[in-house]
């Protein structure tokens, strides 16, 4: 009897699982042929756990307690600032503040360098992510594989810094951020405009 | 029953493919004629645009980094900008007062 009793409690247990799991899924369903898959929508709780969970495993117990062993120097700050202003600012914003164009359209977004969740992050961890990028996010690999890359513990360091960006920092980076050739004629047109000798600027919002 | 949670929620995941933005900001160009609060117009070749200026608008004034206050009417203006609830928000502005 009670043996009865047990594996019908069981196998109610196993119903009501494979329910839930099945209402979830149809939840979910319902909710992408809803909305589509669109990469504007924000994450929704479960996906943000979710990728902050396969963010943190990413990275091995090894990875997480490397360090550089150097003290950062204005030099390495100042080749972290370059280096991030050319490979790192068109989505994490010059400011790591991640608003920019293509940080707007990534889902999951990059997040704001600037608070806890990632300064809390070990060195190691930060430069594992640098390194080895982030599956199913935005965020390349830009190491070699196996290899120990001084940009990227230059990287590390200018994440660091972030918090404390000055304005002037902000406005010198913007003179190393990649443009393309009709970015830099319209950059120019507008110093044109700026300085009092615009021949060609353009008008109203296009 | 985690498992199974945690599968179905890595198959969610695994839809969530990464995707690049297109188009750009709008650009304004032209001399400030009225600043209303948080409101400011700019008028090109006798086309006015009306701006909305909110707390994140980053401020460059004549090169150097800058603050609404440096704003004034009579600049001349580039101002970076998306249409939200069809008004032009400001994201970032450049200035440079007219010469004396």
């Amino acid at each position: 009897m009670v043996i009865r009793t047990r594996v019908a409690a069981f196998t109610a247990g196993i119903v009501a699982g494979v329910a839930v799991m099945a209402t979830v899924i149809v939840l979910l369903g319902w909710s992408a042929f809803h909305n589509g898959f669109s990469a504007r929508a924000e994450p929704s709780g479960l996906e943000a756990r979710l990728a902050g969970a396969i963010l943190r495993a990413s990275v091995s117990d090894r990875d997480r307690a490397l360090h550089h062993n150097m003290t950062t120097t204005p030099q390495m700050l100042s080749e972290g600032m370059e280096h991030y202003a050319d490979h790192c600012a068109n989505c994490h914003a010059n400011n790591g503040s991640g608003d920019t164009m293509y940080g707007r359209g990534l889902n999951p977004r990059p997040p704001d360098l600037r608070l806890a969740a990632t300064q809390s992050k070990s060195d190691g961890e930060l430069y594992s992510i640098i390194q080895n990028g982030v599956r199913m996010s935005g965020m390349p690999a830009f190491g070699e594989p196996g290899g120990r890359d001084h940009g990227s513990w230059e990287l590390v360091a200018f994440i660091r810094h972030l918090p404390a960006l000055s304005p002037e920092e902000e406005l010198q980076m913007q003179s190393m951020n990649p443009i393309t050739p009709s970015e830099m004629k319209e950059r120019q047109e507008e110093d044109d405009f700026l300085n009092g000798n615009a021949t060609t600027t353009k008008g109203q919002p296009k | 029953m985690k498992a199974l949670s945690h599968i179905a929620a890595v198959l969610v995941l695994a839809f969530a493919i990464p995707a690049f933005a297109h188009g750009n900001m709008d650009h304004i160009i032209g001399t400030v004629t009225t600043i209303n609060g948080k409101i400011v117009t700019v008028e090109k070749d006798g086309v006015s645009t009306q701006v909305a200026l909110v707390a994140t608008t980053t401020w460059e004034a004549n090169g150097k980094p800058g603050t609404q206050a440096d704003l004034k009417v009579g600049d001349r203006v580039v101002i970076h900008a998306t249409k939200i609830n069809n008004v032009e928000t400001a994201h970032d502005v450049r200035l440079a007062h007219p010469a004396k």
